[in-house]
């Protein structure tokens, strides 16, 4: 208190000598050196609150004029900040910190701050540094991406306003909701709601000794956000702007030459059947082939129609400050995001105001608020829509637009499939506007009981809304046009339109209050308990309500609707209440000890079953505090930890009341043309129902070498998680419902994560590595009390005994038939009929001469085994580079879906790739012959469908100039100019869209990711 | 001290506050539980409702008319999700949708009548009602087995729910299946009215319960009995429907003298539409000509001249220059072809589009004429039973029993001599295997584009004979499609999910396991 009272006092001091009359000026000297007793030239020497300053030569000294009231400010990267009062000195002699020392850093954990030297678990803090918070990111949870050992983070979408990524930590950890919780200030919340300027730091729990204090919702790890606080003195105002362009960072190359999409249709036609007719007359081909008008003869390449370039900007102003007793952070945020493909889009508002107040010495209250206002707007779920805009063909042509209007085509010669649809009228005349909003609203308040004693009350609303409309334009706009024959050909201008809208509320509702006593007993013993408990109440609401025709294009409101009117909603609930509480114990730094413990009740869970109670264990050790091992230790290590930890989490994630029989209204009947209501159990439901436990164990190793310029962090853990609740699937007889979930599975996540950094400077350069790789080996040990059991998550992956979650599970490609004598040979694959040459041949793995179910080996696990991360960057005299790499290793994908098939249907688009299909006049290659999509010979999960989803990619580089001070005169303080790219290269062999993706399990197209360039400008007032 | 002590207990105040008993135990209020629910009459009547809405399912009666398509009276373009493409294209196999559906939609339908069955008993009700509900909930129940064994063969029997983690049963044989189906028939026309008030039509009569006895008394090939159902059932007051064509598109049509059993539906904007309009050409796509069946020219051929002889017949005056003339009018009121009109449209200007891709057919039955519904949201019924099926099932029992006699020929002439239909009688003097093919085709031919052939064909175990190798061509006589069928398909396999599920599964005969 005594240290606070100082400081206060200090900093009242420097503001009085602010308004004071001018003191006389002086000319001081000085010199500045590391900590290693190495003159540092080129460091800032700035006098507080004045415009004058200098930089030190090459020996490390500087002059400088100021006056005794005066305050020296000494800056230099990769250092530590520092203020000097000049006082009646005139030569100083100034000791730097390297900022790459971990020894004074703090870390947020878990309801409260610990001095990351003393942390005995295991937890990653992520720096937000300049250079991060000038990157375009759109989504703070992508922001993470290559940062942090274990944690890993995909993104798998560059459209605005989905951008949000999957975050995985220490790997999948369940066959449920794996997701880590997300605290911000304390309270769980939504991360792509904070604003990326205003993360002051990022804390990632990654052990059981770290996360036992968040309980039932932390078996997945967790996450803390904590945003800025004001600092006393002066005001200080940022501004940060930047614009940008995107586009996609990889398209298909589909056939877009129609005459040869024809011929290969014809091909296609007679491939099973030779007798069959083919559709496309050669007139037709030749009719194309030797065409100039690409208006009526077109070849459309449909991906260069729905991708183009999109744009971005970005504004972000911030205001901190504060007086002696009160202070602020507030920030006001706008992006505008242009999507690749039209229609797709958002507009995001976001502002945020954090304050506290010093009511008297004890008492002390605060409030952190922040709002986001999302408004998003796309044609309708563009994954679905993309996974059916493949149904058309390179012979349409988009649109026309003349004095009659808009047009859209569809096939221009009767020979194509009467049913094709237009990607780009779809995009453009359905629409699907979303407004989310958030509201985060916390107040606490802290009571310094005693010295050492302290008590706080936390008391927070989240509250989110989102309201979505979708509907199609009507009438003439939805027609299609043969423009050949200038006649409409796929008349759809009757169909009504309708308009849909959701509504849904969620309102969270969060109490905690701890009670924290700390002290030190003087003879090297400390300890710090935690004592708390929580509550927290979760209330939704939904509503649906849509209606049919509308009078016109531009009445898109449910009361303009005429016909048909429905709705649908409903409410929800759930509770948890919670104790919890910590006890730190360290002897003089060197033995370090920590134990959790936390009750957590939830309604998710039938009376009787609620409670669940989780411990964690962890212990420290400094060897380079243990004197008789410091005296052989050599002098350049600084520091060396040694960590151990075990502890029990939960996950508590599932739909509410799985443990009662419910009955589903809406299985309704008619007699005599009267609606009769009907209601049927829908689901099975498990009475036994119970928390996920799981166990992990952490041992770590942190050291800090050479004079701190290199620092190393290895860890190695295993998370056992057992009582996983899993959808089984349930046989069909217990009568076709929706299987419950059961406790039965058991994961184990065992891996390795290793961090190293290494900083440092030659004359005005400096420089910094660090790097971070993860292994993570993921193994289902139990999955179903049959441990043949085989669970199918869609695409080819399934779960099972021994594999990882969603390995892949198929037939082994073994090559191509080359005749009908090897057909003959080989084992029979079909049930009826023969193969054809160019067919898949595959492995008879029991060689029982028929190629069947018992077949299919594992092809491949889709969780990545490495992840890694590298950060260089290097700063020469205000110019600074920094490059962040990023990427994943041994996955694998099944990848098959319409963009990307031998199975082709009429009316469908076809992928270049498989113009090197098997014919006879071209055996040499490992792609099965073209067959029409009804014909799943070699469409089947198979290897030649799982490819290697590994990639490597320069995720984002920026390089900035701050402008010396002394090129501008104004109150200024600082400028900085920067260009930035993100998703810049990738190394992949991937084939389909984008390898960065949420879920590897995933068939097929998505909205592809972007590249994003951009350039911006930073200031601060 | 007296702060700390003053701390701790505003502490725990502040949380006993939050831990009221309900905090941690909040009650479903969106739907009904066994608290609350199965107590009263409106209750057991919403619960056998639902076991009727399974019927609706698109994998039990709601796109029935798709097994069609799996023979050669029509040809499967686009099979709309269904999973019934591969199949008609002779790539059945135990990993395909369409058994998987077809299963757990037939279980669930016993699972709903389980459910009903073991709560009606203690639904507060006057006795009558929970009798017919009973036996409404019993005929259901037997309906799905029929359909379970029609296409599965031998399937597990279950008669009442069974809890999470049961030892789950094996197979029972088709031949115990049928007898079961048979008795449970019968408990429930016992229990079912032969009428009902009209309020109140649709739901299960005795005529339905005992056409599912006759059906699986036929499938049993018990024919004595078969013959002896179905003439119980003509004493109950039906008689063939004097409008053949508007039977099918015609809501006023609907619930007629003909009818036995039907899946109900009404619209529009209900949810409680039929999909069939939608999926059976013309309807959806606005006389576009696209649809997810098309008639074949096979079964076009199989439709008789006026005058009763085949068109291959010197004699029957057919003319390929116009070869829907003196057609047997049956013909027109399935089947959309080329001079025929659609509400009003001339064929050639329906813009069959593609022709050359199609079959240039398109089906009649089941596809609303009239304006004023969405695509998808048919309020026309589907006829699972109707009198002109007992007909002719009484003469295909009597012929196998007894030969061609007089029972036989008045049953099938009568089909013949519908009003409006018209046909002359089949020729006296008939064998026994004459008359069996006789009855064969009439049933193609009566119950085209229903979908009832496919089970048929599979019944008579010809499946192989009629169709292997057959092509499929359009109009011009191009080939379209070539068929494949092999005898195994007479059964479909079981479900390789159902089977890894519950060992005690083995799966059907040639297909691998």
């Amino acid at each position: 208190m005594k240290k606070m009272l100082g400081a206060s006092l200090c900093i009242w001091g420097i503001c009085m000598a602010q308004i004071a009359i001018a003191q006389e000026k002086q000319p001081l000297t000085g010199t500045v050196k590391d900590a290693q007793g190495a003159a540092l030239p080129g460091v800032t020497v700035g006098v507080k609150h004045a415009a004058t300053g200098t930089v030190t030569g090459p020996d490390g000294k500087f002059k400088v004029n100021a006056s005794e009231k005066d305050t020296l400010v000494f800056s230099f990267l990769g250092f530590n900040r520092k203020e000097v009062a000049v006082n009646r000195s005139t030569n100083f002699s100034v000791l730097l910190e390297s900022s790459s020392t971990s020894l004074n850093e703090t870390v947020v954990v878990g309801y409260g701050v610990q001095k990351k030297i003393n942390l005995s678990g295991a937890v990653t803090s992520v720096n937000f540094d300049k250079t991060m918070q000038s990157r375009p990111v759109t989504d703070l949870s992508t922001a993470l991406s290559g940062m942090a050992p274990g944690v890993s983070i995909s993104q798998a979408s560059g459209q605005p306003g989905r951008e949000s990524a999957t975050i995985r930590i220490r790997g999948v950890g369940t066959l449920n909701n794996a997701n880590p919780l997300v605290i911000v200030d304390g309270i769980e919340s939504n991360m792509s709601d904070v604003n990326m300027a205003d993360v002051e730091s990022v804390s990632v729990l990654k052990d059981a000794a770290a996360g036992a204090i968040y309980g039932s919702r932390a078996a997945n790890g967790v996450v803390l956000i904590t945003t800025k606080k004001g600092k006393k003195g002066k005001t200080t105002v940022s501004y940060n702007g930047y614009y940008g362009v995107q586009k996609a960072t990889r398209l298909f190359d589909m056939v877009s030459d129609y005459a040869t999409y024809m011929e290969l249709m014809n091909r296609i036609a007679v491939a099973d059947n030779p007798g069959n007719a083919k559709p496309f007359k050669q007139a037709t081909i030749d009719s194309w082939r030797n065409a100039t008008d690409r208006v009526l003869y077109p070849n459309t390449d449909w991906m260069d129609v729905m991708f183009g370039q999109g744009n971005l900007t970005g504004h972000t102003v911030s205001v901190s400050g504060g007086s002696d007793k009160t202070s602020y952070y507030m920030s006001l945020d706008y992006l505008h995001n242009n999507g690749i493909m039209k229609n797709t889009n958002q507009d995001r508002y976001m502002v945020r105001l954090n304050a506290d107040h010093e009511i008297s010495k004890k008492i002390k209250i605060g409030a952190n608020i922040a709002l986001t206002w999302k408004d998003r707007k796309e044609p309708q779920d563009v994954n679905t829509l993309l996974s059916f805009a493949a149904s058309t063909s390179p012979g349409t042509t988009p649109k026309i637009v003349d004095a009659t209007g808009t047009r859209y085509g569809a096939r221009n010669t009767d020979d194509e499939n009467g049913q094709l649809d237009n990607p780009l009228q779809y995009i453009e005349t359905w629409n699907r506007p979303n407004r989310q909003q958030r509201t985060f609203a916390k107040l606490w308040g802290e009571w310094n009981i005693v010295d050492g004693l302290k008590f706080q009350l936390n008391g927070a609303a989240d509250y989110f809304n989102s309201a979505q409309k979708s509907y199609a334009l009507a009438g003439p706009i939805q027609n299609r046009w043969n423009f050949q024959k200038n006649v409409i050909v796929q008349q759809l201008d009757q169909q009504p339109a309708t308009l849909e809208q959701l509504d849904s509320t969620n309102l969270r509702l969060t109490y905690f209050a701890t009670l924290n006593y700390m002290k030190d007993f003087g003879d090297g013993h400390h300890i710090n308990v935690l004592l708390g408990n929580s509550a927290e109440s979760e209330k939704g609401t939904y509503m649906m309500a849509s209606v049919m025709n509308f009078p016109t294009n531009e009445t898109w409101e449910l009361s303009a609707g005429s016909e048909q009117p429905k709705v649908a909603g409903t409410t929800y609930r759930s509770n948890r209440y919670s104790f919890f509480g910590r006890i730190n114990y360290d002897y003089k730094g060197k033995y370090l000890l920590e134990a959790n413990l936390r009750r957590d009740a939830s309604s998710y869970f039938a009376p009787g079953k609620q409670w669940g109670t989780y411990p964690s264990f962890s212990a420290a050790w400094r060897l380079t505090e243990e004197p008789f091992i410091k005296s052989f230790m050599p002098a350049w290590v600084n520091n060396l930890k040694l960590r151990g930890s075990w502890g029990q989490l939960g996950n508590d994630r599932i739909s509410p009341f799985q443990f009662l029989y419910l009955y589903s209204s809406g299985l309704n009947y008619s007699y005599a043309g009267k609606l009769v209501p009907g209601l049927a159990p829908t689901d099975m439901a498990n009475p036994d129902i119970r928390w996920e436990t799981s166990n992990s164990t952490n041992l770590g190793l942190d050291a800090n070498l050479f004079n701190d310029h290199f620092t190393l962090n290895f860890d190695v853990f295993k998370r056992r998680t057992t009582d996983i609740l899993v959808r089984l699937e349930l046989s069909s007889l217990y009568g076709g419902l929706t299987p419950p979930y059961q406790n039965v599975g058991i994961v184990e996540n065992k891996g390795l994560e290793l961090n190293l950094a290494y900083n440092n400077r030659v004359g005005n350069f400096t420089y910094g590595v660090s790097g971070n790789v993860s292994y993570i080996n993921n193994e289902v040990v139990q999955y179903q009390p049959n441990p043949e059991a085989i669970g199918t998550l869609g695409g080819a992956a399934v779960l099972r005994k021994g594999w990882s979650i969603g390995s892949l599970y198929g037939y082994q490609v073994d090559g191509i038939f080359q005749s009908d004598d090897e057909i003959a040979k080989w084992a029979k694959q079909r049930t009826s009929g023969t193969n054809k040459p160019g067919d898949f041949r595959y492995v008879d793995v029991n060689n029982d001469g028929v190629i069947n179910g018992s077949d299919r080996v594992n092809l491949g696990n889709t969780i990545p085994k490495w992840y890694y991360g590298l950060n260089l960057n290097a700063g020469y005299k205000g110019f600074e580079l920094a490059l962040l790499f990023q990427g994943v290793g041994d996955v694998k994908r099944f990848y098959q879906d319409s963009w990307y098939t031998s199975g082709i249907r009429s009316g469908r688009e076809i992928n270049t790739e498989f113009l090197n299909a098997w014919t006879p006049d071209n055996r040499n290659t490992n792609i099965p012959r073209l067959t029409s999509s009804g014909n799943t010979d070699n469409t089947q999960a198979s290897s030649f469908w799982v490819q290697d989803a590994s990639f490597l990619r320069l995720k984002n580089i920026q390089l900035s100039y701050t402008i010396p001070k002394h090129v501008f005169k104004s109150t200024i303080q600082n400028i900085r100019v920067y260009m930035n790219a993100q998703n810049v290269f990738t190394w992949t062999k991937f084939k389909g869209l984008d390898p960065e993706v949420g879920d590897y399990t995933r068939a097929g197209i998505q909205y592809p990711n972007v590249r994003i360039i951009t350039g911006g400008v930073n200031v601060t007032f | 001290m007296k702060r700390i002590t003053l701390a701790i207990y505003s502490c725990c105040l502040l949380a006993l506050g939050a831990c009221k008993k309900d905090f941690l135990e909040p009650q479903p209020t969106d739907k009904a539980s066994d608290s609350n629910f199965w107590k009263t009459e409106k209750d057991a009547n919403a619960g056998v409702a639902a076991v009727y809405n399974d019927l609706q399912n698109n994998d039990i009666y709601g796109l029935y008319v798709y097994y069609d398509g799996l023979t050669p009276a029509a040809w499967i373009w686009d099979d709309g999700g269904t999973g019934l493409g591969p199949i008609s294209k002779g790539n059945m196999n135990q990993f395909g949708t369409a058994p998987a559906n077809k299963f757990r939609a037939l279980y669930n339908g016993v699972f709903r009548a389980n459910v009903a069955l073991e709560k009606l008993p203690g639904a507060q009700m006057p006795d009558s009602v929970r009798s017919r509900l009973t036996g409404e909930a019993t005929f259901l129940r037997a309906l799905f087995y029929y359909n379970l064994t029609d296409f599965f063969g031998d399937v597990p029997l279950i008669t009442k729910t069974i809890p999470l983690n049961s030892q789950l049963p094996g197979k029972e044989t088709r031949a115990n299946l049928l007898t079961f189906i048979i008795k449970e028939a019968d408990a429930a026309a016992k229990a079912l009215p032969v009428t009902y008030d009209k309020s109140l039509t649709g739901h299960a009569t005795r005529g339905a319960a005992l056409t599912l006895k006759a059906k699986a008394q036929l499938m049993a090939k018990q024919y004595a009995d078969v013959v002896s159902t179905c003439q119980t059932i003509m004493t109950l007051g039906y008689d063939l429907y004097s409008d053949y064509r508007n039977m099918f598109i015609s809501t006023a049509a609907e619930n007629n003298i003909e009818v036995i059993f039907d899946v109900q539906y009404v619209g529009p904007g209900l949810g409680q539409g039929s999909l069939l309009d939608k999926r059976l050409s013309t309807r959806s796509s606005f006389s576009s000509g696209w649809s997810n069946v098309y008639p074949s020219a096979y079964l076009v051929n199989n439709y008789e001249m006026k005058n009763g002889k085949p068109i291959t017949d010197p004699a029957s005056g057919y003319d390929p220059a116009n070869p829907y003339t003196n057609r047997d009018p049956r013909l027109d009121y399935t089947i959309v072809r080329p001079g025929a009109a659609w509400k009003g449209i001339d064929y050639k200007n329906m813009r069959v589009d593609n022709a050359s891709l199609f079959t240039g057919y398109m089906t009649r039955k089941y596809v609303l004429e009239v304006d004023g519904f969405s695509a998808g949201d048919s309020p026309l019924n589907y006829i699972v039973f109707r009198f002109a099926d007992v007909l002719l099932m009484l003469a295909e029992a009597e012929n196998e029993l007894s030969g061609a006699d007089g029972i036989v020929y008045s049953a099938v002439n009568r089909v013949r001599a519908r009003v409006g239909v018209n046909m002359p009688p089949v020729d006296a003097g008939k064998s026994q295997t004459e008359m069996r093919q006789i009855i064969r085709h009439e049933r193609m031919i009566e119950f085209a584009m229903e979908g009832n052939y496919y089970s048929d064909m599979r019944r008579w175990g010809n499946a192989k004979d009629v169709m292997d190798g057959l092509t499929v061509t359009n109009l011009a006589g191009q080939q379209l499609d070539k068929l494949t069928y092999i005898n195994a398909f007479n059964l479909w396999p079981l479900p390789q999910k159902e089977i890894d599920l519950n060992s005690n599964l083995i799966q059907n005969p040639d297909y691998a396991k």
